[in-house]
């Protein structure tokens, strides 16, 4: 199998302050790979390190077989990179902005920037600097389109975005990903836009990778057990427990066991129940579940 | 792709070339007018008593204007990609970051030496006007290091605005002030004459503060 990006190991601290230690992944070609977690995980430390702006504390991260931070011009020009918040040259306008990509990459389709463009309905002479964020998400998804890379990495593409902004990206990008041999990574805060995109993930939690599967498995298989239970319950996480909460009389158990399991696991423990259940999930449920809270 | 670069500096920078120029050619009109009234209402011997024993620096309002241009097309080019770090974009163009660096920087510099040639020309041929040529070749070395002081102003004030640690930049500001003074200290006649080589050397080393600001940047210290 060939992976587009591979990261080993990989440690960072800010300080003294530790973003992970030994964090592992590897992105197929072809995917759709989503990097999921709470604010302050190290979503976009691990973004800035494959895009070589940030030297981890150890570990390697190869793109296209090259280490992140020594990426070959050759290399550059095959990543569209997203930033944060959808920054962009504010200063041109949205015809010098194409203009001025159009010479660094050798497959630049000005196309698809151009049907973006005439859907804002905006002039040519549009300044960036004068148009809202979700028409500046346009632009950006435009520029990105318009390179064709075979790796297109973006930093919360959600951010700032409305919900109409944020489908007409993802179904763009669906697109996309829909092209032969296309790799996409992404972070969001939100996690129910990505439920029907995302191929794969990993999921950050404060205390560094708590998953690595199929987005499909993951939601097939993890489960929320409700019941319950007059006492004051103090469960310990473990192969049976992913997660667990309580609210007054009401529990919530969070894990990847059958609901026999989890009942033989109950009995075992003594732990006196009623009504258990199972209730049904979305992505956003199950991304709660498993990280928690808080 | 270099044409498309000087392109970006070009959009980034253009209101403030002409800022430049105005400021440039309004100190030198003001020269030439300040001259005119002074042969005006004086006789020569008056004239040649200021300049020469006086030492009347009358191309003095001239002094601080490559500086002034230094910081505004710094400011100009690189507090834009300073600012959200809009810099990550232009070193994820498909060549390598110390070129870019380089190319950007070069820009600048190139457009300050043209700017700075045509301010001579003017200020020689005003100065001609009046005086004879030893005076025109005399205020040549005496501007120069005010010149220099331009291109310092610029690599510093670049390098503070690409630094992203806060520390490095105060240090780089207190740096520069005190290497930028230096340039500017004397408002006698030819007072650098014998040591111009040394500002030249000081001002190239220093073109080169913007690739560590950029290195840090590049390793993620923020």
């Amino acid at each position: 199998m060939e992976y587009v990006v591979e990261v080993n190991d990989l440690t960072h601290y800010y300080g003294k302050k530790r973003v992970y230690e030994n964090l592992n992944f590897k992105i197929k070609k072809g995917s759709v790979f989503g990097l999921l977690g709470k604010n302050g995980t190290g979503k976009t430390t691990t973004i800035n390190i494959l895009n070589g702006f940030l030297k981890p504390k150890s570990g390697r991260c190869l793109i296209f077989g090259e280490d992140s931070y020594k990426l070959s011009p050759e290399t550059k020009a095959r990543v569209g990179f997203l930033i944060e918040g959808h920054i962009q040259y504010s200063f041109m306008n949205i015809s010098q902005i194409e203009k001025f990509y159009s010479k660094f990459y050798p497959k630049w389709k000005k196309e698809p920037y151009w049907e973006l463009m005439s859907k804002l309905k905006v002039l040519p002479n549009q300044p960036l600097s004068k148009m809202s964020c979700g028409q500046q998400s346009q632009v950006a998804l435009g520029l990105l389109l318009a390179q064709d890379p075979d790796l297109l990495i973006l930093d919360d593409y959600s951010m700032g975005l409305d919900a109409g902004y944020r489908r007409l990206f993802l179904d763009y990008l669906a697109e996309y990903a829909k092209a032969e041999e296309k790799t996409i990574f992404i972070t969001s805060h939100i996690i129910q836009d990505l439920e029907n995109f995302l191929e794969d993930c990993v999921i950050l939690d404060y205390s560094g990778v708590v998953l690595t599967m199929p987005i499909r498995e993951f939601k097939k298989n993890f489960k929320h057990f409700r019941f319950d239970s007059t006492k004051e319950l103090f469960l310990e996480k473990d192969e049976v427990v992913s997660n667990f909460e309580q609210i007054k009389d009401a529990v919530s158990l969070y894990s990847f066991k059958t609901l026999d399991e989890v009942t033989k696991y109950l009995k075992d423990k003594n732990i006196s129940y009623e009504n258990l259940r199972e209730e049904p999930m979305d992505l956003e449920d199950a991304f709660v579940g498993i990280t928690g809270k808080y | 792709m270099f044409i498309a670069l000087s392109y970006k500096e070009w959009l980034k920078t253009r209101w403030v070339l002409l800022a430049a120029i105005i400021l440039g050619i309004t100190s030198i009109l003001t020269i030439f007018l300040n001259l005119g009234a002074i042969a005006e209402f004086n006789d020569a011997n008056a004239v040649w008593n200021y300049i020469v024993y006086k030492k009347y620096l009358f191309y003095g309002d001239f002094k601080f204007v490559p500086a002034i241009i230094g910081f505004i097309i710094a400011v100009a080019q690189f507090y834009s990609e300073a600012n959200n770090l809009r810099l990550k974009l232009t070193l994820h163009l498909p060549l390598n970051e110390n070129k870019l660096l380089f190319y950007m920087l070069g820009y600048g510099t190139l457009i300050q030496f043209v700017l700075h040639i045509i301010f001579i020309l003017l200020l020689s041929f005003v100065t001609s006007l009046f005086f004879p040529s030893e005076i025109v070749v005399s205020q040549f070395y005496t501007v120069l290091p005010w010149i220099f002081s331009g291109f310092v102003t610029y690599f510093f004030v670049s390098a503070i605005m690409v630094d992203t640690l806060w520390p490095r930049r105060v240090i780089l500001l207190l740096t520069g002030y005190e290497i930028i003074s230096f340039y500017l200290i004397s408002n006698g006649y030819n007072s650098y004459m014998h040591s111009i080589q040394w500002f030249v050397i000081i001002g190239v080393l220093e073109f080169f503060l913007i690739f560590l600001s950029g290195f840090r940047f590049k390793r993620g210290a923020r």
